[in-house]
């Protein structure tokens, strides 16, 4: 499903705390024709979204001070950004809790880390509309 | 305080070296010396925790020094010294074999932009150094656990990454020139180094690597028996076309080139056919690379704490249960000929 995926210059926001996964998903999202703007936590995160609404939001679960349940929750709870699918995703298991805690939260879905990073581009592929 | 003593034979280098700490707030200039000689007649007398020395002085010189220094007082040791190479016996990396740790290039430009962009540098490595005991190794307080070396059902490998810092030439050039032969694939390697001291890294290890050594290319195939390193301050990935590129992109965990960003972008290639050995190191670089290649399903070596010159960035790794193999250096070349040599049947 991910090999279909083309960017075609559409914006994604990724939030991460960690240096080494923002640089790995930016550097695959680039190269699907995305345009990448990157955040390192939740606050961080809305803040750049105010300047320029992305067409989706990828983000770790955990962050500090702001979460990825918790960026998710305040995007849906602003009318201009609430319109914004969100992927929250995690090293964990996607049968975990977790995957029901982002449902909860607001997100289009939730998907699992992994190396090759299909199951997130395969969640994004459907969150797009 | 952590007390240095500078050795080189330029006044103006001496004075440049000790304005770059006199900001660092955490390293004092115990004493200054011109030539090895002088810097012997000090040592006894002012036990510095660290050493800074010139390679080329008049009389007694850096090579010379540093030999009698790991015989008779060891000592940490930082060679400071210029990227020049006069041929190829003289090179930096010969101090490593006589027992320097590590090498910080001499600072060039004025002495302001020298305080400016080296200082906190030039602080950092010798706090590192000063935390090193040379020669002897401390014994292993509590044995980290390693798996058992199986290779059965292990997908063989298609790519070796290699991620090392500080100690991490001399544990290079042990894991080289302990190889049989070539591997049967790609090998990329990641070694901190300040300054642009690659080419120097490259002519030292060459004659004792069975394999060549090169910088890599931008979009060139990794091509199997070759060793490629990064350029200088780029990362050095595999993109999703099994391409190499360097890349700009911004320091992961300190780090440009870092060992994490190879690793991940090789798994994220290569999958369960790579092979990963997280080396030396201050600091954590590598230890989420190497997590990445164990959940790619690769395979996973990391150096023993006994055979480390700073156990930091393998036992980040350990912590995060990311490496299988828990291995002294000098068995590293072992499990790679055993793993990543392909013997082709007739």
């Amino acid at each position: 499903l991910s090999s279909v995926l083309q960017g075609n210059g559409r914006v994604i926001l990724i939030a991460d705390d960690s240096g080494l996964q923002r640089l790995v998903l930016s550097r695959r999202l680039q190269r699907l024709g995305f345009t990448v703007v990157t955040a390192t936590e939740g606050g961080d995160a809305l803040e750049r979204m105010a300047a320029q609404p992305p067409d989706a939001v990828i983000t770790d679960m955990q962050m500090e001070p702001v979460g990825g349940l918790e960026l998710c929750r305040r995007l849906k709870a602003d009318p201009r950004l609430a319109h914004i699918p969100v992927i929250i995703t995690s090293v964990s298991d996607p049968r975990s809790e977790n995957a029901a805690l982002a449902h909860d939260a607001g997100a289009a879905d939730y998907a699992v880390r992994t190396a090759d990073l299909e199951p997130v581009l395969v969640a994004l592929s459907r969150a797009l509309p | 305080m952590i007390r240095v003593l500078l050795v080189d034979d330029s006044p103006t280098t001496l004075t440049v070296l000790s304005r770059m700490l006199a900001q660092s707030g955490e390293v004092v200039v115990a004493g200054t010396a011109r030539d090895g000689e002088e810097a012997l007649r000090l040592v006894p007398e002012l036990r510095p925790d660290v050493i800074c020395t010139d390679l080329e002085m008049p009389g007694m010189d850096g090579y010379a020094l540093i030999d009698t220094v790991m015989r008779t007082m060891p000592c940490p040791i930082l060679v400071v010294s210029s990227y020049v190479q006069q041929d190829q016996t003289d090179n930096i990396f010969r101090a490593l074999e006589l027992g320097a740790i590590d090498v910080f290039p001499k600072p060039r430009g004025g002495i302001t932009e020298a305080e400016l962009t080296g200082g906190p540098e030039l602080a950092r490595k010798i706090r590192v150094l000063s935390g090193v005991v040379p020669l002897t190794r401390r014994t292993l307080a509590d044995p980290l656990a390693a798996t058992t070396d199986t290779d059965a059902g292990r997908t063989p490998p298609r790519i070796v990454g290699i991620g090392a810092s500080v100690g991490g030439p001399q544990a290079l050039r042990t894991i080289l020139s302990g190889l049989p032969g070539p591997l049967t694939t790609p090998v990329l390697c990641v070694q901190h180094i300040s300054g642009d001291f690659y080419r120097s890294l490259i002519d030292w290890l060459q004659p004792v690597c069975p394999m060549p050594i090169r910088i890599a290319t931008d979009g060139e195939t990794p091509m199997p028996g070759v060793v490629y390193l990064p350029r200088s301050d780029r990362h050095l990935l595999v993109d999703d076309g099994g391409r190499l590129a360097s890349s700009l992109d911004p320091p992961v965990d300190g780090h440009r080139p870092s060992v994490s960003a190879t690793f991940a972008s090789a798994a994220q290639y290569y999958g369960a056919a790579t092979l990963g050995v997280l080396l030396t190191g201050m600091g954590r670089d590598g230890a989420d690379g190497l997590l990445a290649i164990a959940r790619a399903g690769g395979t996973t070596v990391a150096q023993d704490e006994q055979t480390s010159v700073v156990f930091g960035m393998a036992r980040e790794a350990t912590r995060l249960g990311a490496a299988q193999h828990l291995l002294p250096v000098e068995r590293i070349a072992d499990l790679l000929a055993r793993r990543a040599i392909v013997r082709r049947g007739r």
